[in-house]
């Protein structure tokens, strides 16, 4: 085992919940071990524990430090394993570790940990960075630190003061946990080489609440009625849901569809609007890479032919600082290659689409035009209107995965390609800053087909309108998790 | 009757005793204009509606031609619109967007223009303006609204097809956030409105400085380049608050050629009181009877509707300003009340009616119409009225109270006598600070040079919020620093957001910004920090819309057992919830006492960034903690302002704001002196404490305290300033406050009783050390990260102490510790005692070069630690 998965639950979230639904959240993260961060909550802390057969670890009230091993089974773990321990704060720290020869990685949870800021002075600061520095410099092994009041996904390496002459600092990794103000569950890969990635999960997407159509009231009304997994939801009656109050039959029809979706693994459609290509053109697959989510510079555009299984892209791998040719170059490409097909992007609406539209008009307003006469389809809007889907993330790779694309594992994410490239424009002509181009050109086009995967599996979907009718128009019943 | 008596006729007319009146006939004022054609041209000269142009609008035209950007600053109603309205036009003929014959030439757009204005309502008056003129000249301008009222259905058209978008600054604070909708609007921006602009002062100036700068970034990222137009009433310092707002230069356009009728003005200072006087919840506070002298008078709430009715009788019709909703309302029964009782017979088709806020839009409409008409001859209103909306032609306008501000005055007689109409103003003065000294001045209210508009952008707190806002329009970069603020001070707001994980990237790569959208929780009057939401009890069902509160408001304003007037109503404060959501439950009460809150104050780690000294005095500028424990409260009788309950505790903790104070070292010399002056002041400062009445100190220290509350009191007569925005602490100990290698803040600031401490140790090691403090005291802004009133202040440090001499000297009350018109101060933690009048006096004369010691004297190494808010 190189890797170990966590997954945090802040006590607000699970406060809220059942443990069904902390259940759900820890096997889709495939948890070995389970963290409860953000304030002390007796209550919470126990539904977590009631949930989950995996080590659970909270900081006890006595203060004492909680270890388990990630390497074997086991509470105490050696000097030369990677090892997860939970402490009430940055203060226990040195007791936990004093004189501990760790030569192995060491993470450290601190569930209530939060960056605090001052901007009255434009200062933050990261509470117990002194003690972070000192046991980063006397460990031998990585020591890694997960903030529990973080957002999940936070990740930023702190210098911390070592408190040895010179005024030396030790880089310390701080990763969130997700327990801030709008909390979520936050899903963890931490590999025994002191790497972490983390991403946040949705609470409303897992346990009765990731039903299409179940809400809070509504799933605790279910509860009341003894329905309290999706199980139990799938071996209910629509005409028995809709008896319950505040379930229409539309509804009720609705959740048994989207239960049965969950447990076969297989999308629905629940309308009969077209897709595109459905009937006429082929679309294409578009995907873009930019600096950042306020871009100043698309700098890459991957287009997917399905048809020919064709990749084509343009990439700005020379001048970062001039944002023009690239979307000339892409216009050019796309105009004269696909001019009459649709085309198809992952969340397009949210950001491609407004992006390019952005650039064309800054950079090649001659071709402005021709860009606002295409045809655009955004696909995860697609589905929300139109389809009930077993995933529970909206991340274009999730969604792939689970529906047996293979990912390219080029270990990229869209953050990473704009960090990569943000680098690149900071060092202009410093080799070392210079993007991998390859692997970022295969990142790119993996989406691309991720998202023709996303979209057969769409088009070969049962067609069932959720109401039985024939009108397209009945599927705008969207929540969905 | 064809216009209003003059001063002297109501004077004369008035049944009964009104006190003393000053009156002064200002003379008309010609019209100064220019032919339209020697500014305009052809096209638009002929179809400009007026026989002329003000010189005015002339000479802003001018300046726009030449590509400069400009403030205009004349008086109300000087059709300041005219000038930017004919610059647009101007814009859309040059784009070809109008054909010569003032039709469109298209639905192209090529020439856009943004109009900001502070408030909703004057928005709406202003479109129907601006369409108007174009109407009436056969200009086929798209003029249209956009802002939280403009229906969603219609928003794509507006952006997509409007010349002119008129909004406000929070609506724009948002907007910006999609300014990709706004793209071809942006990239053809010509011109940018900024009407009332001096409205922009304080936290509020502070967010729409950034907001421009935040415009001015995503304007130039579509192309456009826009001049400005800057329209304010007279300020003191129009260049220098225009360039704060928008970082621009600009020119200063005030030769006023619009005409105005004669005025007559009378300053009325009541007659003193008369038994069995009725008080509203919200009028000054009484002093404590005085043994000679006029400590009290008929308050302005009770005698300006007196004079209103004598006005409205004789039906002239006319406006009554009140300082609050509650008071509009009173008002208006008041007048009846005095016809009643002095028998005028039946005036019922004179009818009177308050105006405010909280009436609801319809009834504000139907009286707004109703005066117009004619149906109704008068309203009794807040502030509300003061801009804007037109209420047609009135003969005179009567001022319950000093409304604060010159500006204020001159925008509220100005309803009255539009054009060259004849008008009468009369100012009704309270029995406080800046009301006695303005009926003491007249010279000051209707000749003295303007107030100041008091912007600055150094409030980091506020800088921060924008950074990220401008981080999620448009990734900020290197060629941001130097542009859109200064590169060292962006490098280290990106660096703190960066760490925190709301931004990555840093500026050499692009910085951008991450998560939910940042826009929304920027809080034009705010500075940040924690909100507490404000819920009335479910039981109640009470429908209030209400905004949030900030801690600091919570801690002074609405702790528990606090009762709050909210559109008219009584509530009371039954809970404020820290956890699991910061809340303040309120519950509906009728009760018979209003609570008044109990401050301590103190300040630690002062820090001087900038010093100078002036007559032997040292004046220091700089940063430091202020620590504010808004401790407990009383109740007090609503009808005899007698305490009820006093020192019920708040259970709130002590508020600690990181923020920017200026304070005052008196010399050695001056403090011997005075020491030994005021040796014997006991009991005359106010004050029956055994342990301090023993002090020889006390009577000094009661004069530093006066004196702290006089520069505060007359600080609004110099800058735009809210008093309550600013705070004071006046000590003995001055060094044991000053930053020392070990801050004192980072231990201490939990309880109030441990900053003490803490300042009694450093006095106390001081003295052992018999290293000599200083006395003196501190003006701070009362806001996190400050707000720059303390920097005019240190600025201006002089002439505020001479206006302060002035009426600590002027005030007749005849008592040694003061009152509410001359020493006290309605934010006192300290009860207003110790005070002493004479003592303050002697300090700030000396302060101001107005009086000098010829002693020498030596400053005394052990001393008291005594301070007072």
């Amino acid at each position: 085992m190189d890797a170990a998965r966590l997954l945090a639950v802040p006590t607000p979230v699970a406060r809220g919940r059942s443990p069904r639904a902390v259940a759900d959240a820890a096997a889709y993260a495939g948890a070995d071990a389970v963290l409860v961060v953000g304030p002390r909550d007796a209550r919470a802390t126990a539904t977590v524990r009631h949930a989950v057969d995996t080590p659970v670890l909270a900081p006890a009230t006595d203060g004492q430090t909680e270890w388990v091993s990630l390497e074997t089974d086991g509470d105490s773990p050696a000097p030369g394993d990677a090892a997860l321990c939970a402490l009430p704060g940055p203060e226990a720290l040195d007791d936990a570790l004093a004189g501990a020869e760790r030569a192995a990685p060491t993470f450290a949870a601190l569930p209530a940990l939060a960056v605090s800021q001052d901007p009255t002075r434009l200062a933050s600061s990261l509470p117990g960075a002194t003690q972070f520095g000192s046991l980063a410099a006397g460990l031998d092994g990585p020591f890694v630190v997960l903030a529990g009041g973080q957002p999940a996904g936070y990740a930023h390496r702190w210098a911390c003061p070592t408190g040895e002459a010179g005024a030396k600092t030790a880089e310390v990794a701080v990763h969130g946990l997700g327990a801030t103000d709008d909390p979520t569950f936050a899903a963890l890969v931490v590999r025994l080489d002191g790497r972490v990635a983390g991403e946040p999960l949705d609470p409303d997407s897992f346990g009765l609440r990731a039903v299409a159509g179940v809400g809070r009231t509504t799933a605790d009304r279910l509860r009341e009625r003894g329905v309290e997994t999706r199980a139990d939801l799938a071996a209910t009656s629509v005409s028995d849901l809709a008896a319950v109050e505040g379930i229409g039959e539309a509804t009720a029809r609705r959740m048994c569809g989207h239960v049965d979706v969950m447990e076969s693994g297989d999308p629905l459609r629940t309308s009969n609007a077209a897709l595109p290509g459905d009937s006429g053109p082929t679309p294409v697959c578009l995907d873009i890479e930019t600096d950042g989510l306020t871009p100043t510079i698309v700098w890459q555009f991957g287009i997917y032919d399905p048809q020919t299984d064709e990749y084509v892209a343009a990439v700005e791998d020379e001048d970062p600082t001039d944002p023009a040719p690239v979307v000339r170059e892409f216009c050019e490409l796309l105009f004269a290659r696909f001019s009459d097909r649709p085309v198809l992007a992952w969340n397009g609406d949210g950001f491609d689409f407004p992006v390019v539209t952005r650039f064309v008009r800054r950079h090649a307003p001659e071709y402005a035009d021709v860009w606002a006469e295409t045809r655009t389809v955004d696909l995860l809007a697609w589905v929300r209107r139109h389809a009930l889907v077993p995933w529970r993330t909206n991340r274009l790779d999730d969604v792939a995965r689970a529906l047996g694309h293979e990912s390219a594992g080029t270990g990229l994410s869209g953050a990473r390609t704009a960090a990569a490239y943000r680098a690149f424009r900071a060092a202009p002509g410093d080799p070392a800053a210079e993007p991998d181009w390859a692997r970022h050109r295969a990142y790119c086009e993996d989406d691309c087909r991720a998202l023709w995967t996303v979209y057969e599996a769409l088009a070969a979907a049962e067609r069932r309108a959720a109401d039985g009718s024939e009108d397209d128009r009945q599927a705008g019943l969207t929540e969905f998790g | 009757m064809t216009g209003p008596p003059t001063g002297k006729d109501l004077l004369r007319s008035f049944p009964g005793d009104i006190g003393e009146a000053s009156v002064h006939e200002l003379a008309a004022r010609p019209a100064e204009t220019v032919d339209p054609a020697r500014a305009l041209r052809p096209e638009l000269a002929a179809r400009y509606p007026h026989d002329g142009l003000y010189s005015h609008q002339a000479t802003a035209l001018d300046h726009l031609a030449a590509g400069a950007d400009v403030a205009v600053t004349t008086s109300t109603a000087s059709g300041k619109t005219d000038a930017f309205a004919l610059q647009i036009a101007r814009n859309l003929l040059d784009a070809d967007v109008l054909r010569g014959d003032g039709s469109r030439a298209g639905d192209a757009r090529a020439s856009t223009a943004l109009c900001v204005y502070p408030m909703k309502a004057l928005t709406g008056d202003q479109l129907a303006n601006l369409r108007g003129l174009y109407e009436e000249m056969g200009l086929g301008v798209r003029v249209e609204r956009y802002d939280g009222d403009t229906p969603r259905g219609d928003r794509q058209q507006i952006r997509a097809e409007a010349d002119v978008v008129l909004t406000n600054p929070m609506g724009l604070n948002v907007y910006l956030g999609s300014h990709d909708r706004w793209a071809e609007f942006f990239t053809h921006l010509d011109l940018v409105v900024i009407d009332e602009s001096h409205e922009y002062t304080g936290v509020l100036g502070m967010h729409v400085a950034w907001i421009l700068r935040r415009l001015a970034r995503v304007a130039d990222h579509w192309g456009g380049d826009p001049n400005y137009v800057l329209a304010s009433a007279t300020i003191g310092n129009p260049a220098a608050h225009s360039r704060a707002l928008t970082g621009r230069k600009v020119q200063v356009v005030d030769n006023d050629g619009s005409p105005r009728g004669p005025r007559d003005v009378v300053l009325l200072n009541p007659p003193a009181t008369e038994t069995g006087d009725e008080r509203a919840v919200d009028e000054p506070q009484r002093a404590p009877g005085a043994g000679s002298g006029v400590a009290e008078r008929v308050p302005a709430s009770v005698a300006a509707p007196r004079v209103w009715a004598h006005l409205r009788a004789q039906d002239v019709r006319s406006l009554l300003f009140c300082p609050s909703r509650k008071l509009t309302e009173l008002a208006a029964g008041r007048a009846e009340k005095w016809w009643r009782d002095r028998e005028y017979g039946d005036l019922t088709h004179l009818r009177v009616a308050p105006y405010n806020a909280g009436l609801g839009k319809r009834t504000r409409r139907t009286r707004e119409h109703e005066l117009r008409a004619g149906s109704l001859g008068g309203l009794a209103t807040t502030s509300a009225l003061e801009l804007g909306i037109d209420v047609g032609d009135l003969d005179a306008t009567v001022l319950s109270g000093y409304p604060g501000t010159r500006r204020s005055v001159a925008q509220r007689f100005g309803r009255a006598g539009r054009g060259e109409r004849r008008s009468l103003g009369v100012l009704v003065a309270d029995h406080a600070t800046l009301d006695q000294y303005v009926v003491d001045h007249p010279d000051f209210l209707l000749n003295g040079d303007p107030e100041d508009a008091v912007l600055d952008v150094a409030n980091d707190a506020v800088f921060a919020r924008h950074v990220l806002c401008a981080a999620d329009e448009l990734a900020l970069t290197e060629a941001d620093a130097g542009g859109f603020a200064d590169g060292d001070r962006l490098r280290r707001a990106v660096e703190m957001w960066r760490r925190v994980g709301r931004v990555t990237g840093e500026l050499a790569g692009g910085a951008h910004h991450v998560g939910r959208r940042p826009q929304a929780d920027v809080d034009l009057y705010g500075v940040g920090g924690e909100e507490y939401d404000l819920a009335v009890v479910e039981e109640a069902d009470v429908e209030l819309d209400l905004d949030s509160v900030s801690e600091a408001r919570v801690a002074r304003d609405y702790h528990e057992g606090a009762v709050r007037l909210l559109d008219g109503r009584q509530f009371q404060v039954v809970e404020v919830a820290d956890t699991p959501v910061r809340r303040v439950t309120l519950a509906p009460v009728d009760v018979d006492y209003y609570t008044r809150t109990l401050t301590d104050v103190n300040v630690v780690d002062a820090e001087s960034e900038r010093t100078r000294e002036t007559n032997g005095f040292r004046l220091h500028h700089g940063t430091g903690t202020v620590v504010v424990h808004h401790h407990s409260y009383d109740r007090v009788d609503t009808t005899t302002n007698d305490p009820l309950d006093r020192g019920l505790a708040t259970d709130r903790p002590p508020l600690r704001m990181e923020t920017t104070l200026c304070w005052v070292e008196v010399p050695g010399a001056v403090e011997a002196e005075l020491v030994a002056r005021y040796a014997d002041a006991g009991t005359d400062t106010g004050t029956e404490e055994d342990d301090l009445l023993g002090l020889r100190e006390l009577g000094y220290v009661a004069g530093l305290h006066a004196a702290e509350h006089a520069i505060i009191g007359v600080a609004p007569l110099e800058l735009l300033v809210d008093r309550n925005d600013v705070g004071g602490l006046s000590t003995l100990v001055l060094d044991a406050h000053y930053r020392r290698e070990e801050a004192t803040s980072e231990r201490t600031t939990e309880s109030m009783a441990a900053v003490r401490a803490a300042v009694e140790d450093r006095a106390s090691a001081d003295a052992e050390a018999a290293a000599p403090s200083a006395s003196g005291w501190f003006v701070y802004d009362g806001v996190e990260g400050g707000l720059g009133f303390s920097r005019a202040v240190y600025d201006e440090f002089e002439g505020l102490a001479a206006r302060a001499a002035d009426r600590l000297r002027a005030c007749d009350c005849g008592r040694p510790d003061g009152c509410p018109a001359c020493t006290y101060s309605p934010n006192c933690g300290n009860d207003n005692a110790p005070l002493l009048r004479a003592a303050a006096v002697d300090v700030l004369e000396m302060l101001a070069g107005e009086a000098s010691l010829n002693a020498d004297g030596d400053r005394a190494a052990r001393r008291p630690t005594l301070f007072y808010a």
